[in-house]
Formats: structure tokens, sequence, C-alpha cells
């Protein structure tokens, strides 16, 4: 069984959002209204996390690509009462929009705050124009239920389906998530973890790797690979 | 002068029909929330999702609806069928 | 409808409030009536438009109606663990107050309910949690325990009052109250068997109920200890949630035995002392409260773990420090004089101490919940924030309306004070004294009154 990771190079990254917005259109995340954005309500699947230290002029800021971290132990299916999150056998932690009841357990559990509930129906209330651009492989959310990055699953379905028509096994490259594919200075890898051939298992061996909130237990499979000095 | 209780005049069979029913409606209540135990104690073993937690709930909870389903039975059939002692004394709590 | 002669016997004045119906009754019921529809009506805009016309947002994902549940299943406690640890501990002074107690707990069990499925995105899909529910998560725990507890304090209010419905269906000649009566009075006469399986049972019932008290708000700060955000991962929530449960439940039930006392004339039934003991319980309260809230802090500051310090400094001098302090001013400073001194310690002091705690619990349960979600771990510099909408607090005015109109409707049905228990205590309570004081010295005689 495969485990799908993550490796985001923080040193290639520019933190030009080109995996924000190539999240937001393959998956239909709803653009929410200026009025809904100031009430702090904006769903981002992908989103870039800064950090600013210092004081002008000697300012630094960080800048960390946060997608799901895809734990290995969520601590937000432990919380659901409904089973409409949980932990896939190829590592990916699924949303079940059906059969969620909007209690935002999951929402409250997430300690990297992953998960956005849909206030309103945001996709429903989005002009028509928008919705026309819709990915047809990726169904869109009514309102009440939670949603989050889900390492583009549904191109792992279409990556499985076409294998097996062709007859052969998945081939590394086959799947890969719309943000990571997007990536102009080529900052995020993608692959099986528990392949010890494939780029993203080397790549999280190296000295500058590093996982947010280790400590806590969570074993998110989204492994960062930290700035060159 | 202090009322006397009034003697008990015959009461409408459906008294106790309505009585039956109220007993009935919470057998039916505990039965189903031991019912709903049981279904997730079920969905819990064919999805492989914590069978203990299941367990370790209903081991508790279980026991606390029969318990009361036990005392509710108690409480009915005792009354009910308590108050046609030969010797009808009336309690000290009835004299005002 | 009813027989007149009741007006001449003792304890008249306990059934005046069920056959007599003044302008006052109707006057409080359409306007508590109003407010439930308000409440009713903006519970219809939000099932309509979803939960965006609260005030919740990212990260505050839970707020006023969360508040509200703990809040309200919070001072279930007041009512059966009250009235279940006086009764196991033979408190003779719990006769006047045991229902007033047991009524509020059942009423609130049923509304804290009730805020939690209007806190749902999809309550149109509640029959998931029948079908598909999850005992590894702590709100199926919540679920089984409430239900658990609801059932038992209902079995616990309705034993007790069986003998009371049976004075009622003596004195009420006819029409539905009369069948609804004879109905529920289960053909009580008073024989000593009846006496015997009701003392049996209601003895079974007090020991059930208590643990199965205790478990309902341990599960419900469960429900935020179980996650591992900061300054909500802590091992004390479960005793800390108790015991603000106990707290603030004992206020609700001496601020609401204040006003049936004025309301209906109880002043013979519900004396000084009833406040003044309730006052101690709370005073007890009150430290312990503090006790509990310095440990956490103290604990959470000396770890000094940058996550938690934000939400600590948030609470402590940050953004929600107006609302950190003034629930330490409701729920210390004003009630711990009041209630620590015997000259303050009258109803009047008790129930404005219990009106401070009342709104100082409601605080502390905002102050435990948005401090750390507005202060996530990831979003250092992204700080939350939260204000509640027109919605929100249309709904939580009309939960309390709810509460005091099925309240004021019980009260109009069934006696407030247990006229039974009262009756009995009457005949039985100097002996039971008398027989305790004896097996304190055996040297102590009959005193005089006893004859």
């Amino acid at each position: 069984m495969a485990r799908w990771g993550m490796v985001i190079d923080l040193d290639r990254c520019t933190a030009c959002q080109a995996c924000v917005v190539a999240c937001q259109v393959e998956n239909n995340v709803p653009y929410v209204e200026e009025s809904e954005f100031k009430r702090r309500r904006a769903i981002s699947w992908m989103k870039i996390v800064s950090e600013t230290e210092g004081s002008y002029p000697d300012l630094r800021t960080r800048f960390i690509p946060r997608p799901c971290m895809q734990c290995d132990n969520p601590p937000c299916t432990r919380v659901c009462p409904v089973h409409a999150t949980y932990l896939n056998p190829e590592g990916i932690v699924a949303q079940v929009y059906a059969r969620c009841i909007g209690c935002r357990f999951c929402v409250a559990g997430c300690p990297y705050t992953v998960k956005y509930f849909n206030w309103y129906a945001y996709h429903d209330r989005m002009p028509a124009s928008l919705r026309r651009a819709d990915n047809p492989d990726v169904s869109t959310r009514p309102k009440g239920v939670v949603e989050k990055c889900t390492f583009c699953h549904h191109r792992l379905l279409k990556a499985k389906d076409v294998a097996a028509a062709e007859d052969r096994s998945l081939r590394p490259g086959d799947y890969v998530p719309s943000c990571v594919e997007s990536c102009p200075s080529q900052a995020m890898y993608f692959g099986d973890l528990s392949d010890p051939k494939s780029e993203v298992a080397r790549l999280a061996e190296s000295s500058r790797a590093f996982r947010l909130m280790e400590e806590l237990g969570t074993k998110p499979k989204v492994i960062y690979l930290a700035e060159r000095r | 002068m202090n009322a006397q209780p009034a003697p008990l005049a015959p009461e409408s069979p459906w008294v106790f029909r309505l009585q039956l029913a109220l007993l009935i409606g919470f057998t039916l209540f505990a039965a189903s929330i031991i019912g709903w135990i049981a279904r997730l104690i079920y969905v819990s073993w064919i999805w492989h999702d914590v069978f203990s937690a299941s367990i370790g709930i209903a081991l508790v909870a279980v026991p606390v609806f029969l318990f009361l389903l036990f005392t509710f039975n108690y409480v009915f059939w005792g009354v009910l069928r308590g108050g046609h002692e030969e010797s009808h004394r009336p309690s000290p709590v009835e004299r005002p | 409808m009813q027989r007149t002669n009741w007006r001449n016997e003792d304890d008249a004045v306990l059934l005046v409030p069920i056959f007599e119906t003044g302008r006052r009754f109707y006057i409080v019921v359409t306007v508590l009536g109003l407010l439930v529809l308000w409440g009713v009506v903006s519970y219809a805009v939000q099932w309509h438009l979803g939960l965006g016309v609260t005030g919740m947002n990212y990260p505050v994902s839970w707020a006023f109606y969360i508040i509200n549940f703990v809040f309200f299943i919070g001072i279930s406690h007041a009512g059966t663990l009250i009235s279940a640890i006086l009764r196991l501990s033979q408190a003779e002074w719990r006769r006047p107050v045991t229902r007033i107690a047991e009524v509020i707990t059942v009423l609130v069990l049923g509304i804290g309910g009730m805020n939690i499925l209007i806190d749902l995105g999809r309550p149109d899909r509640l029959l998931n949690l029948f079908l598909y529910g999850r005992y590894q998560s702590p709100l199926l725990w919540d679920a089984t325990s409430i239900t658990a507890y609801l059932t038992a304090s209902s079995v616990y209010l309705y034993i007790p009052m069986i003998p009371d419905i049976a004075i009622l269906r003596d004195r009420v000649v006819g029409g539905w109250r009369k069948l609804l009566y004879q109905v529920l009075a289960l053909g009580w006469v008073g024989t000593a068997r009846q006496h015997r399986v009701l003392n049996v049972a209601i003895a079974m019932m007090a020991v059930l109920v208590v643990p199965v008290a205790v478990s309902v708000h341990t599960v419900v700060s469960f429900v935020f200890s179980m996650t591992v955000q900061p300054m909500w991962h802590s091992t004390i929530f479960g005793p800390y949630f108790v015991v603000g449960a106990i707290f603030s439940g004992t206020a609700m039930l001496l601020v609401i035995m204040a006003i049936l006392r004025k309301a209906f004339h109880l002043k013979d039934y519900l004396q000084p002392i009833h406040f003044n003991y309730l006052g101690l319980i709370m005073l007890v309260m009150v430290l312990l409260w503090v006790y509990f809230t310095f440990a956490e802090y103290l604990t959470t500051y000396y770890g000094n773990e940058p996550d938690e310090m934000r939400v600590f400094s948030s609470k402590f001098s940050g953004k929600y420090a107006p609302v950190f302090w003034a629930m330490v001013l409701f729920n210390f400073v004003i009630p711990f004089p009041i209630l620590a001194l015997n000259r303050t310690r009258t109803i009047t002091g008790t129930v404005i101490a219990s009106i401070s705690i009342i709104i100082g619990m409601w605080l502390e349960r905002l102050v435990i919940i948005v401090p750390t979600l507005a202060n996530p771990r990831l979003h250092q510099y992204a700080q939350g924030s939260y204000l509640p909408s027109i919605v929100e607090i249309g709904i939580m005015v009309g939960s309390c309306a709810l509460f005091a109109l099925f309240y004021v409707l019980f009260s109009k049905l069934f006696p407030i004070v247990s006229i039974s228990e009262v009756r009995e205590g009457r005949q039985e309570t100097m002996r039971i004294i008398q027989d305790r004081a004896r097996r304190y010295e055996p040297g102590l005689g009959r005193l005089p009154a006893s004859e």
C-alpha cells in the first residue's frame, strides 16, 4: 500500500502562491464574497503562512506553504462523531462531504488549522461565470460541511484508472497534486513515502528535513526542507 | 376542617391504558437507546474502528439504562399494586 | 372545577399556583412566549441561510452555541446533584428545595442539548449520528451521558412527585387535569407498601444519579481536553468543569428559589436558613473554583510553553483580558465577601452573589473556549476574533426564555415545593434529628418539643 507524502523545499519556495491558485482552481475551492472575507471566512486549502521576525529595517519573513499535513496519527479523525473524516489506507485523510454533520469538532481539533467550514453555501453563491470553470472531477461542497486539502485524491483515482486501463501499475509521476505540478520553482515533490526508492522518501531523510509541530505526535506527511543559510 | 383524601372514585379504564402506554413508551425509549449503542458497536466492528471504545462505553451506559428501566417498573407496579392492602392505613403523609 | 375546601388545608399556599391563575401568569407566559418566538425566528433564519449568520469564523469556529451548551449543561448539576446529595446525607433542610432543583435539571439538560443541535452545520443529517456514530469521539460520549442523565433525572423527578400528584388528583374534580393526575399518580393512596416501594426507589436513584451527573460534565470537558490545543489539553478539565457546574448550578438554584419565594409567597417554606446553607455550599464552591483556576493558570504560566503563553497572554492582558478579569470579578471578588461573612449571607446577599456567579460562570465558558480558538498554534501573527451576531443573541435569549417558560408551566401543573416531603418532615424531622443527636452523645435526653 502506498503512503503518499509531500516534500516542500523552502529554499526554492518564492511564496509566489501559484500553488494556492492552482489548488483553488483544481478543487473548486469556493470564492467567498468580500464581506465574508472581511469576516475571516475565506477558504484556502493551500495557504502560505508567514512569520516575520525582527523589526524594520532588520526584518526577516519566512513563508511556509501549508497544505493539509495528512497526518498518520490525525487528531481530527479521532474526534469526528460520524466517520466523515478518516485516514484512508493510502495515508490520505479523506473528507466525506455527504456524511459531515457540520459539528466542526475536527476544525477545533486540528493543530495546523487546515480545516475550513462552509458557513454559507459559498460555492452556490459564486457567480455563474465562475462556476462554469468548475473541475468536473471534484465534487462541490454544500453549506454546513467541512473541507480541506485532499492531496488531489481525485487525481489518484484517475491515475489508477488510467494505469488499470493500460494494464500496468502506477508509475512515479502518474499521480501529482495540482500544487506540486504548478510550482514554478519546482520546490515541491510528491510521491510514495513507503517506497524507499522514491524521491520523497530520499528527501525525507535529508539533514534539512523537518516537519511542523512534530512534537505533537501527529506524524504529518508533509516534510519541509529548511532554507540553506 | 381538613380535607380527607377523596374516596377513590371508580377510575375510567383509560387511566390504566394510559399508564400502560407510559410504561411501554419508556421501555421503548430505553430499548431504542440500547439498540442505538448496539448499532454503534456493530459499526465500529465492521469498519475496524476503535471497537474497544464502543464496548467500554456500552459497559457503562447499558447497565444505567437497564437499571432505570428496572426502577421505573419497580415503582410502577409497586405503587399500582400496593394500593390494594387489606388494612388501608393512611400513612402520616396523608394527614395534612 | 376544583374543590374549594383545599384552601383550609395546611400548605394550601403550595396549591395556589395550580388552582388559581391570575393575570400575572398570562403576562409572564406571553412575554416569555414572545422571547421564545424571537429565538425560533432566529433559528429559522439560520436554518435557511446557514451558520454564516452567526459571528463564527476561521479559526473561531465554536462560540456562543457551545458556550451556552456548556453553560446550560453545567447548571444541570444544581438540581439532581444537590437533591441527591442532600437526600443521601439526610439533610433535613432539603425538603422544600428538592423539586425546585430537580425541575431545573430536567429542563436545562433539554435546552443544553438543543443548543448543540442548533450549532450543527447540517442538522438535517442528525440521523448520521445514530447510524454511523463513533464512540471514539467525545461528542458521542456527550450524547450518551446527557441522554442517561436526562432520563435518570426525569425518573428521579417523577418518583417523589407521585404522592403530590395523588394529592392533586384528589382535589381536582374533572377535566383533562383529573385524567392527567390519575394516570401519573399510579393509584397512590399512601399504604405502607407503596411508601416502602417509593423510599427504596428514591434511595436507589439518589445513588445512581450522582455518578451519572459527575460523568456528564466530565465528558463535556473532554470535548475540549481531548484535543491538543493550547490551554485545552489539560488534565484538570474534568474536575474543573464539574466544580464549575456545581458552582453555577447552585447559584441558579438560589436565584430561582428567591424568585419563587416572592412570586408564590413561599416565605414559610424557603427560609433564610435554606439560603444560608446553600450560600455556604456556594462559598465552598467559590474557593474550589478559585483553587482550580489558580492551579490551571499558574501551571500554564510557569511552564512558559510558547503556544500556551500566547493564549495565556491573550486572556491575562490581551484581547480577552476584559472578559477574563470580569470573570474573576463576578466569580470571586463579588461573591466571596458576601458569602464569607455571616452578616451578608442573607437572602438578598446570597441572591446578589448568585447572580454575579451566573454571569461569571458564563464568562468562564467564553474564556475557556474562544481565546484558545483565536490563538491557533500555527498562525502566530494571524489572531482570530469573534463577536456574536444578532442571531446568536436571539437564540440565547430564546433558550433562556424557553427554560423559564417550561418552568412556569411546570409550576402551573405540579407543586413546585414537594408537599408530601414537607409534610413528612413535619412528622419526622424532629425525631430524626433527635435520634441523630443521641448517637453523637448518648447522654442527650429527649428535647421538650418532641412530644
